[in-house]
């Protein structure tokens, strides 16, 4: 009894700070505290938002607790040559949370992002949350092909909680895959986003394999990325700060695959979706990675199917512009990768065409750094 | 080492709390029932090749109220499909584990005292609660449906019968696509099922301590809930979740939860541990201290250790086995019992493993129907441990598409539930008729074998083409449970 009346007290006296604090912003308390309740405390803003506690360092050599909101840096770099890794993919993603007692999720906030060439790696600082909820978790996810994912919260070899997570100048050690590892567990350890899942589907044969207790040959599995090289998908290539950068957009994105046409070994679509705007507002991403011979082909059907084309050739080996209404287009191919773009941004976010070509030469300047050899394996530039 | 770890990291975050947490506990609870399960193999035998890796879809616009409900759902813990509503069939089962707590009023018909048969009733909290109201926030449902209930309620949108449903239809619809969308949706309600199993491994959800949901543990003061399972979330997440020992194997469904002979998980667990407001009451010491229990179990010893309960840190009160079951000390002359976080932490390390060998076993016992095909000039179908129900065989054609050859009632034999004479058994008279009687034993069987002769159900000439021939059960099995039976083969021409 005496525990439960500790523990109902402490309830009790957080609502008391609570009120106290409201009370401080709404209009005086009258007689009726119920009454003055309803009528001020309403419509005071008090349903507020929270963060809770963040589980890592805001530097690693700090005992500083970091924030969940970040702003996050670190540097990936190869676990055994300590070179860093260009091109790995970022994937950061925040939880909400609401309810009391009896609580449910309430959504993600979720960046997509890649490492420079000096392996460098960026996540914005948490811009919004929605009202009413509260920030209980942040992931960070770094992925690259070859490699053994990294999360921020736990680790692949035991599963265990990593400790060694920093807000700041966080140093991630990708370690190599290796052919003793299983795909199952790294597909569970990798969880989801539809970006990482694009990257991720090659290992989907390989985990099945395993639990069937057998391990795939060459050739079994033809499923996206399976095949060695590099792989890219059209999440990595254009982000939302890009496009608020260059369009000076001040709202939110809904971000994900376009919905007309699944992601395959050879496409990949993005679509960033204007938030509580019509699609004059919307940026969509359409990548195909094909042979250079069919990558021609593909293009020249893009040409003779879209309307309103006009050759431009300013970006990559050849390019256009296309428009339709109030939305403007841009294509380009690049032959040495292989790689065809299409790019659609509606007037209202792309208010001339020189935006769309400014994202699309972001675009461009992702796939070089992505990509930096040709099918062939010979460096371009 | 890890123990300290985990330390470290409780003390890093301090003061955070919130439910036993669907998006990483349940969600890694699931995930490793479904690998100790037979789930994969049952859905490589029924035309998905990736079995838990298999891409399954539901597309949006079928589902739209189920889309927004997974959009809540963060993705870095693997249980968001992608834009046109596919994920592999495991993450399917985690996002029904995950969105069983959506709305958060549902997480009221997870709880189950099996001392007194009652689920979740709102704490008294008096004024607290009146302010509550009035500040709009949300309140606490006044009473939950008791977790057993609840996993066959018709107010639940992923009760048995909605899993029943779906599987069945996951072999019997004719297209691949369907197929694929029917499956995922039974996979979201198997994993809603485990959830509410699952979360009567908190000892305060079977103790009637309603109160232990809600201690003020968080940054903000809406941030209630219970820190057992705040806990168990931050030294687990869901990557860390334990496999099971072992399969708990049930003759009812109802059995996982509670049963007479006390072997349910509520009941386990109940009699097994204290939770943070039902340990034993403050007692003034002098002569024989024997503080009083809110319930007969978990028992004291004869003797507790008042010397050691007299040093500045206490003691520990520990389960035969060595578990924590709580700390004691003697203060003024007062003896105090209470649940810190290591002591929890230990707990924990027990009642997970224990938690995935039941929810391992609910789902082996969802599976548990199995028929079994042979093809030669006729296509036999047989199974065991089944009742009265109604059988049909399809065969699938090279484009994936599959049409019904074949229906038949199976009588189910006499002494089995819904069977000829037995109480409440259907009128099968004039039934298609080509079913043998299944010559079951009658005995209740285990999960993995229900009954244990194989009898055979129906025999029909082989069809001219097909790649495949698939049978689906539905009906009651011996022990009188709902059950459907699936079964396939290749046809070979």
């Amino acid at each position: 009894m005496t525990v439960l009346l500790r523990r109902a007290g402490s309830v009790v006296s957080n609502f008391a700070h609570r009120l106290a604090i409201c009370v401080r912003l709404a209009i005086p308390i009258a007689a009726s505290l119920a009454a003055s309740l309803t009528t001020s405390l309403a419509t005071s803003g008090c349903v507020e938002t929270a963060i809770r506690t963040a589980p890592f360092r805001v530097r690693p050599d700090s005992a500083e607790s970091g924030s969940l909101q970040g702003p996050f840096t670190g540097r990936v770099v190869d676990a055994t040559t300590h070179t860093p890794i260009a091109g790995a993919l970022i994937y950061a993603a925040w939880s909400f949370e609401r309810g009391t007692g009896l609580t449910e999720p309430a959504g993600a906030k979720d960046f997509v992002g890649s490492t420079d060439a000096a392996g460098n790696y960026k996540v914005p600082k948490l811009d919004r949350i929605p009202p009413g909820t509260r920030v209980t978790e942040f992931t960070l996810l770094v992925y690259k092909r070859g490699f053994i994912a990294y999360r921020s919260d736990r680790r692949f070899a035991d599963l265990g909680l990593r400790m060694d997570f920093a807000q700041d100048d966080n140093q991630v050690l990708l370690e190599r895959w290796r052919n003793d590892l299983s795909h199952a567990r790294h597909l569970r350890f990798v969880g989801a986003g539809t970006a990482v899942a694009a990257l991720t589907q090659w290992e989907l044969g390989d985990a099945s394999a395993e639990l069937d207790g057998r391990r795939l040959r060459d050739g079994d599995d033809l499923r996206p990325g399976r095949s060695e090289g590099q792989y890219v998908v059209a999440a990595q290539l254009l982000t939302e700060n890009d496009i608020k950068a260059r369009t000076k957009y001040d709202s939110g994105f809904e971000t994900g695959p376009l919905s007309d046409e699944p992601d395959t070994a050879t496409y990949s679509s993005q679509h960033f979706k204007a938030l509580g705007r019509p699609e004059t507002w919307d940026v969509a991403l359409r990548l195909w990675r094909l042979e250079p011979g069919k990558a021609q082909e593909r293009y020249d059907e893009l040409l003779t199917q879209l309307p309103g084309i006009v050759e431009k050739d300013d970006v990559a080996s050849r390019s256009f512009i296309a428009t339709e209404n109030d939305i403007r287009g841009i294509g380009f191919l690049d032959i040495p990768r292989g790689i065809v773009v299409l790019m659609t941004c509606g007037s209202n976010q792309c208010v001339s065409q020189d935006d769309a070509v400014a994202l699309a030469q972001i675009v461009y300047g992702r796939i070089k750094s992505l990509l930096p050899t040709t099918l062939g394996g010979a460096p371009t530039k | 080492m890890k123990r300290l770890a985990m330390a470290m990291a409780l003390a890093l975050v301090p003061a955070t709390a919130a439910a036993w947490e669907p998006q990483t506990t349940h969600a890694g609870l699931a995930e490793q029932a479904a690998l100790a399960s037979r789930l994969h193999k049952r859905l490589v035998t029924l035309g998905f090749p990736g079995g838990l890796f298999e891409p399954l879809t539901i597309p949006p616009a079928d589902a739209p109220a189920l889309m927004t409900v997974l959009k809540l759902l963060s993705p870095t813990h693997g249980s968001v499909p992608d834009a046109r509503g596919r994920q592999a069939a495991l993450a399917w089962l985690t996002a029904g584990a995950a969105l069983a707590d959506i709305p958060a009023s549902q997480g009221a018909n997870h709880f189950f005292d099996p001392a007194t048969g009652a689920g979740w009733t709102a704490p008294d909290r008096g004024l607290t609660d009146k302010i509550r109201q009035v500040l709009g926030r949300g309140a606490l449902p006044d009473k939950g449906i008791p977790a057993p209930d609840w996993l066959t309620a018709k107010t639940n949108p992923f009760n048995l019968e909605q899993f029943h449903n779906q599987y069945a239809k996951a072999v019997s619809a004719a297209t691949p696509g369907e197929r694929s969308r029917y499956m995922a949706a039974a996979l979201v309600a198997a994993g809603a099922m485990l959830h509410t199993l699952g979360d009567l491994g908190a000892p305060s959800r079977v103790r009637s301590d309603w109160a232990a949901h809600l201690e003020p543990l968080g940054a903000g003061p809406d941030d209630l809930g219970s820190r057992f399972e705040r806990i168990a979330a931050l030294a687990y997440g869901r990557l860390g979740i334990p496999g099971p020992s072992r399969t708990i194997t049930r003759t009812h469904l109802r059995d996982y939860i509670t049963s007479k002979d006390g072997g349910g998980l509520a009941d386990v667990i109940a009699r097994s541990y204290f939770s943070p407001n039902t340990l034993p009451e403050p007692t003034r010491v002098g002569g024989e201290a024997k503080p009083h229990l809110a319930r007969p179990q978990p028992a004291l010893p004869a003797r507790l250790n008042i010397m050691a309960a007299n040093r500045e840190d206490g003691t520990t009160l520990r389960s035969p086995s060595g578990t924590c079951l709580a700390r004691y000390r003697v203060e003024h002359d007062v003896l105090t019992f209470s649940l810190d976080d290591d002591c929890m932490l230990d707990q924990l390390s027990v009642i997970l493993p224990e938690v995935t060998a039941y929810e391992t076993g609910l789902l082996d016992f969802l599976l548990r129907g199995e028929l079994t095909i042979t093809v030669a000039d006729q296509i036999t179908v047989s199974g065991a441990g089944l009742g009265a129900g109604s059988l049909e065989i399809l065969v699938e054609d090279e484009r994936g598409v599959r049409t019904s050859i074949g229906n038949v009632q199976v009588p189910g034999t006499p002494g089995t539930p819904g069977a000829p004479g037995a109480p409440g058994a259907p009128d099968t008279a004039g039934t298609a008729g080509t079913a043998g009687a299944a010559g079951t034993s009658g005995t209740a069987g285990t999960p993995g074998t229900p009954g244990s002769q194989l009898a055979q159900l129906t025999q029909i000439a082989t069809p001219p083409a097909g790649t495949r021939v698939v049978a689906v059960y539905r009906g009651t099995d011996v022990a009188g449970e709902p059950i459907v039976a699936v079964g396939a083969m290749p046809l070979t021409h």
